[in-house]
């Protein structure tokens, strides 16, 4: 399947390029270095010698400085701990309608995160979220695997209810690997109360978890008024309203709390909880996004 | 059901406006949102599910339409009446003659009446049209064929008693006839006297044209019951009398004045009174004679209710003398009819010109005893200086006619030479016939008044043919030898005898006599009569003035002034007191009716006025009140539906 070259046209690649190695130079400016962890790793990234010891493994004697020095040295390699990102999209009718670029966003953001992961020799899952959870690819490891990932989103269909709690419930992560969960949605569900219901499903998963919410901004704060008729993308009931501009105040109101409840919300699960507007730059709020002391943006 | 203002409907098309706005309202816009669980947390009075939406739609719809139906069955008044039992029409018929104003310290008849009028109008449908007809000596319209009560009560609280006397007869006509243009109708006769019979059954005229179709009246009046009914079945127009009569009146008045004066003494007047007295038993009264304010003679009498007293009182005339009377009794209810006033003839003498080709001795000796007593001027003229310019009240010809016949002024003819105008004779040969004790054909006439025939002895000198408007006093063997008649308006006496030939007349007081008569009788036949006649209130009289100047008596006895403008030549007199207008014409009006003074009692044993089943008939609803009532209701609730609940 080919890649939409109206979501990731290669503008966006190459920018998607420069901005991982503008966070790349950020993080070494920040630690002087890729973080690496204490301990003695079997990985090909050489480290230091020290003297043989009983019980070391052979294989990892230096041969060549036996036979110069004639004593016993041990090569010690660095060992990089694996990632196991799991990108979970919510590919639900409101992610569409009526505001299109939440769909282009939550894409690209996917994408973005996906092209860090695999660059950071991590394993990328992308999955996707509407009435359940559907994976859309097996597990990825490694930059080649980028245009999988372009190719899967630009297949992408998006439509459905969507049932955070379910297929949220549905998300069972691998207790062995250590994982790194991004949840892009705009956790529209049947009920208000539904959001913060799914999102406390995240304190049992071995891993970081972000949950980035994403907004058009006249979902926080409507632009009609007078009588009207509205209809739910995804349940398609009707209600009508009378909407003056004391209901569009009240309706910010309730909406503010909404995401401040969120907020404690997923401080309590020791959630991440980002909110993303579609009126934002996309480099600035992603970069501001990996700021936040994600584990993916450090290794 | 119907509608008083049916015009007003045509707003009923407003209706169209919200029907069209229901029906082609604008259409709420659509949006499809993501987040429709944020606004179902909103205020759900600005939310609804469609079948709320449309419940609430058709009720606005007919509540708005339930107003403007409300306003329009207001504006057009709608009325619910019985089926079957509904008038189309109310005719107020009011007396208002001069016994309407009796009051014994209360309200009068008048303001009696308009009382249970205003009383029983409040129940009468304001659908039914009302005319409002009041009468004295005529009836009159006061207010036309309207729905407006306010205008009917306008009417009736500006009417008062005229003082005259009352004709119901011509009213009742007037009355149905205005009532069968709404058939079935209802006429409230208010009087203080039951009518007639007659004036009740009979005073229809023919039907019209417009009536031919209509069966005979059938009107039954019970004049004896105080609130009595008369149905005309034909028209279905019911008469129901609502009287208002004092229980027991006590009243006297005078009902007849006139002067005249005393036979063959033309300078000598007398005044003819006549009086009536109304109550439960006799009346005493007093009658005051005043000449010029002084009082010349007071009589006490004692009235019988019901019969006339008649008086006659000399009177001495004179020029712009005046003559009063006051009757006063105890416990008087009516004043209008206690007072007469009246200008004393003034007297003038009778002006004569005789035209002769010789002036008769004898016929001079008559005329010359005349004008002894000051009643006559005499002026004598040949045929050739005929005709006269003289202003004479008679002429007369003696053995001569002129060759046309006059026309505008009364003639003695004595001894026609031959026929001319009315004037038919026959000559006998040329010594005449000699009559003994001509015949009288015509005994009571004037012109014989005092003249013994049996003794006299007259030479006939012509046969009169005695046709048309002439009369035969004398008959002789030869035929009529005198005759007296009115001719175009004049008077006409023609003497068939020569006076000189006749051996046993001239000599006789009788001749002297019957020359006086016919000149008196020919001359002013009723002239003097007619100037000192006092006119009863309501006459009409041809004035050539411009303004009528009125003498009226005072509640405090001083005469009080008043003034009118004249509008034509005939004026109504309409009130009591003397009169005269700017170019001298003046004359006296007073009540003068027995009808009026003669107060009737109300029956004992008779109903109240009002109620009935007219009234009931009358009966309906006005849902005016109800309408706006609920349209203010209708829309409270709108209001508080539209601001409380969000019905919109």
């Amino acid at each position: 399947m080919a890649i939409d070259e109206d979501l990731f046209d290669p503008e966006f690649l190459s920018r998607l390029r420069s901005m991982f190695f503008r966070l790349r130079k950020r993080r070494q400016l920040r630690n002087k270095g890729i973080q690496q962890t204490p301990a003695a790793g079997f990985t090909r990234e050489f480290k230091d010698h020290r003297s043989y010891a009983a019980g070391d493994d052979l294989r990892t004697l230096d041969w060549h400085l036996y036979a110069r020095l004639g004593q016993m040295f041990i090569r010690i390699f660095e060992e990089v701990q694996e990632f196991h990102v799991h990108i979970l999209l919510d590919r639900s009718q409101s992610m569409v309608e009526p505001y299109g670029e939440k769909r282009l966003m939550a894409l690209r953001l996917a994408v973005a995160l996906a092209y860090l992961a695999l660059v950071g020799e991590h394993r990328v899952s992308l999955l996707t979220l509407a009435e359940d959870a559907r994976r859309e690819l097996p597990p990825l490891k490694g930059q080649g695997h980028i245009h999988a990932i372009l190719r899967a989103a630009s297949a992408l269909r998006f439509g459905g209810v969507t049932d955070l709690v379910g297929s949220l419930r549905q998300f069972r992560p691998r207790r062995d690997r250590r994982g790194v969960v991004f949840i892009l949605s705009d956790l529209f569900g049947r009920a208000p109360d539904q959001s913060a219901e799914a999102i406390r499903q995240a304190c049992r998963w071995p891993a970081e978890t972000h949950v980035i919410h994403l907004l058009h901004p006249r979902e926080l704060e409507p632009d009609f008024e007078g009588e009207l008729r509205l209809i739910d993308v995804e349940t398609h009931e009707q209600r009508r309203f009378w909407f003056t501009d004391r209901q569009r105040r009240r309706y910010v109101q309730a909406f503010a709390g909404y995401m401040d409840d969120l907020r404690r919300s997923c401080m309590r699960q020791k959630v991440d909880y980002y909110p993303w507007t579609t009126d934002r730059p996309f480099e600035d709020t992603f970069l501001d996004l990996l700021s936040r002391g994600s584990a993916l943006a450090a290794s | 059901m119907h509608l008083i203002h049916p015009s007003q409907l045509w707003w009923a098309s407003l209706l169209a406006v919200p029907i069209l706005l229901h029906l082609f309202r604008r259409r709420p816009g659509t949006r499809r949102v993501s987040q429709l669980m944020f606004f179902q947390t909103l205020d759900k009075a600005t939310q609804e599910s469609p079948w709320l939406r449309r419940l609430k739609r058709l009720l606005a719809f007919l509540l708005t339409a339930l107003v403007l139906a409300g306003l329009v069955g207001s504006l057009a008044r709608v009325i619910v009446s019985p089926v079957g039992r509904r008038l189309k029409g109310l005719v107020i018929l009011l007396d208002r003659s001069a016994s309407m104003a009796a009051a014994d310290g209360g309200p009068s008849r008048l303001e009696e009446g308009l009382a249970t009028v205003r009383r029983r109008l409040g129940a009468v449908s304001p659908a039914v049209p009302v005319t409002v007809v009041a009468y004295d000596r005529r009836p009159q319209i006061l207010c036309p064929r309207t729905l407006e009560r306010r205008e009917v009560l306008r009417h009736l609280d500006g009417l008062g008693v005229r003082p005259m006397e009352g004709d119901p007869a011509p009213a009742l006509v007037l009355a149905r006839r205005l009532a069968r243009l709404d058939a079935p109708a209802l006429i409230w006769h208010v009087s203080d006297a039951p009518p007639a019979a007659a004036d009740a059954a009979e005073g229809e005229p023919p039907a019209d044209a417009a009536d031919a179709d209509a069966s005979p009246d059938t009107d039954a009046a019970d004049a004896d019951a105080p609130a009595a009914a008369a149905t005309d079945t034909a028209a279905q127009v019911s008469v129901e009398t609502i009287l208002v009569p004092m229980a027991e009146p006590v009243n006297a008045g005078i009902t007849a004045l006139a002067m005249r004066p005393v036979p063959m003494q033309p300078a000598a007047w007398q005044a003819f009174i006549q009086v009536h007295a109304a109550g439960p038993t006799d009346v005493d009264a007093d009658l005051e004679i005043r000449l010029d304010g002084r009082l010349t003679g007071l009589r006490k009498l004692t009235l019988t209710p019901g019969r006339a007293e008649r008086l006659l009182l000399p009177v001495e005339p004179g020029k712009g003398r005046r003559l009063s009377l006051r009757l006063s009794a105890e416990g008087d209810v009516l004043p209008i009819d206690d007072r007469v006033d009246a200008f004393v003839p003034e007297p003038r003498p009778l002006r004569i010109l005789w035209v002769a080709r010789r002036h008769g001795p004898f016929t001079q000796l008559a005329l010359g005893s005349l004008v002894e007593q000051g009643a006559v001027e005499v002026f004598q003229g040949d045929p050739d200086a005929w005709p006269s310019d003289q202003d004479v009240d008679v002429v007369i010809f003696e053995n001569w006619l002129p060759a046309s016949w006059p026309r505008d002024v009364p003639v003695l003819v004595i001894d026609p030479p031959h026929s001319l105008g009315p004037v038919q004779a026959v000559r006998l040969q040329e010594d005449g016939l000699g009559v003994e004790s001509p015949r009288p054909a015509a005994p009571d006439h004037p012109v014989l008044y005092g003249v013994a025939s049996p003794r006299i002895s007259v030479t006939q000198t012509a046969v009169l043919k005695v046709e048309g408007p002439l009369e035969a006093l004398w008959k002789g063997p030869a035929g009529p030898l005198l005759a007296a008649g009115e001719v175009r308006g004049r008077r006409l006496v023609v003497m068939a005898f020569s006076a000189e030939q006749s051996p046993r007349f001239p000599l006789l007081a009788s001749y002297p006599l019957l020359i006086g008569n016919a000149v008196y009788w020919a001359a002013r036949p009723e002239d003097e009569p007619d100037r000192a006649r006092t006119r009863r209130t309501g006459d009409l009289v041809a004035l050539e003035g411009r303004t009528l100047r009125w003498t009226l008596p005072g509640p405090d006895g001083k005469p009080r002034r008043a003034e009118t403008d004249l509008e034509g030549r005939w004026t109504e007199l309409d009130r009591v007191g003397l009169w005269e207008t700017d170019v001298g014409e003046r004359g006296s009006a007073a009540l003068l009716a027995r009808r009026e003074t003669c107060l009737p009692a109300a029956a004992p044993d008779g109903p109240a006025c009002g109620g009935g089943e007219s009234a009931r008939a009358a009966w309906s609803a006005d849902l005016t009140a109800p309408l706006a009532w609920t349209v203010l209701v209708v829309l409270l609730v709108e209001a508080y539906l539209f601001h409380r609940k969000a019905v919109y």
